[in-house]
C-alpha cells in the first residue's frame, strides 16, 4: 500500500463523509461547510488523477466563488434551523426504497462489467497547455458560446433580483 | 426530506461534482483529453445555473419570506 492508496482512501472517505453532512445536518450554513470540505476532496481527486488545471478551477470556481455566494445567500436570509417540518412516512419509504434499487443497479452494473486494467502511465494531458491547446482549436465554438450564456446568465441574475418598486406601490393600494 | 431550497440547490452541485468526478476518472482511465473539457463546461454551466438560481430563491424570499419549497406549489392549483 503505497501512498498514493493511501491518499486516495482517505480522500474518498473525507469527501463522502462530508457529502452525507451536506445532506444531514440540519442547520444550512453547516451544510454549506460540509459542501466546502467536499469540494476540497475533489480536487485532492483530480491531482491524484493528473488533472491539476481541472483541480485548481474546482477550487477557485467552486470553493472560492460558489460557496461565498451561498453562504452570502444564507446569511442575508438570516434562516434559522430549527423550524423544517418532516415529510410524511409514505414519502420517506418511497424515497429508501428507489435509492436501494437504484444502488442495487449499479452494484449489479459494476459487477457484470469487464474489469480492465488501467495504464499507469505517467500522463501530461491535465497541463494547461494541453487542455488549452484544445479549448482553443477544437473548442472555440463552445467557449465562446459560453461566454454569451455567462452574460445571459448575469443580465438575467440582476434582472431577477432587482427590487421593483411600482410592484410595491400596486400592491400597497 | 428536506424541503429547504438552498440545501436542494447544494445537492445539485453535489450531483454535478460525481458527474465531473466520474469523467475525470475515465479520462485518465482512457487517457483522453475531451472528458476534461466536458468537465470545464459542466463547471460553466453548473456556476452560471448557481447564479440565476440563487437570485431567484432570493426574490422567493423577499415575496413570502421563506425558502419553504411547499410554499411555492400554487402553481399547482
Amino acid at each position: 500500500m503505497d501512498i498514493f492508496d493511501i491518499l486516495f482512501w482517505f480522500l474518498s472517505f473525507v469527501a463522502v463523509g462530508c457529502a452525507l453532512g451536506v445532506i444531514l445536518s440540519r442547520n444550512p450554513i453547516n451544510s454549506v461547510l460540509f459542501l466546502i470540505l467536499t469540494f476540497f476532496a475533489i480536487s485532492g481527486h483530480y491531482i491524484l488523477m493528473n488533472a491539476q488545471f481541472l483541480a485548481i478551477v474546482n477550487i477557485i470556481v467552486y470553493a472560492g466563488a460558489i460557496m461565498v455566494l451561498f453562504l452570502f445567500v444564507i446569511m442575508l436570509m438570516n434562516l434559522n434551523a430549527d423550524v423544517e417540518p418532516q415529510k410524511g412516512r409514505i414519502v420517506q419509504f418511497a424515497g429508501v426504497l428507489s435509492g436501494g434499487v437504484f444502488f442495487l443497479v449499479l452494484l449489479a452494473a459494476t459487477k457484470s462489467a469487464a474489469s480492465q486494467q488501467m495504464v499507469k502511465t505517467p500522463t501530461d494531458i491535465g497541463l494547461i497547455t494541453n487542455l488549452g491547446k484544445v479549448l482553443f482549436t477544437e473548442y472555440v465554438l463552445p467557449f465562446e458560446i459560453s461566454s454569451v450564456l455567462f452574460l445571459s446568465a448575469m443580465i438575467g441574475a440582476i434582472v431577477i433580483g432587482k427590487k421593483e418598486p411600482h410592484l410595491h406601490q400596486t400592491e400597497a393600494r | 426530506m428536506r424541503r429547504n431550497a438552498i440545501i436542494i440547490f447544494m445537492c445539485i452541485e453535489l450531483m454535478l461534482n460525481s458527474v465531473n468526478l466520474l469523467l475525470v476518472s475515465f479520462s485518465r482511465f482512457y487517457n483522453d483529453i475531451n472528458a476534461q473539457l466536458f468537465v470545464f463546461f459542466i463547471m460553466v454551466v453548473a456556476a452560471a445555473e448557481v447564479a440565476v438560481g440563487l437570485a431567484v430563491i432570493v426574490m422567493m424570499y423577499r415575496k413570502v419570506h421563506s425558502v419553504d419549497i411547499n410554499i411555492l406549489n400554487r402553481l399547482k392549483h
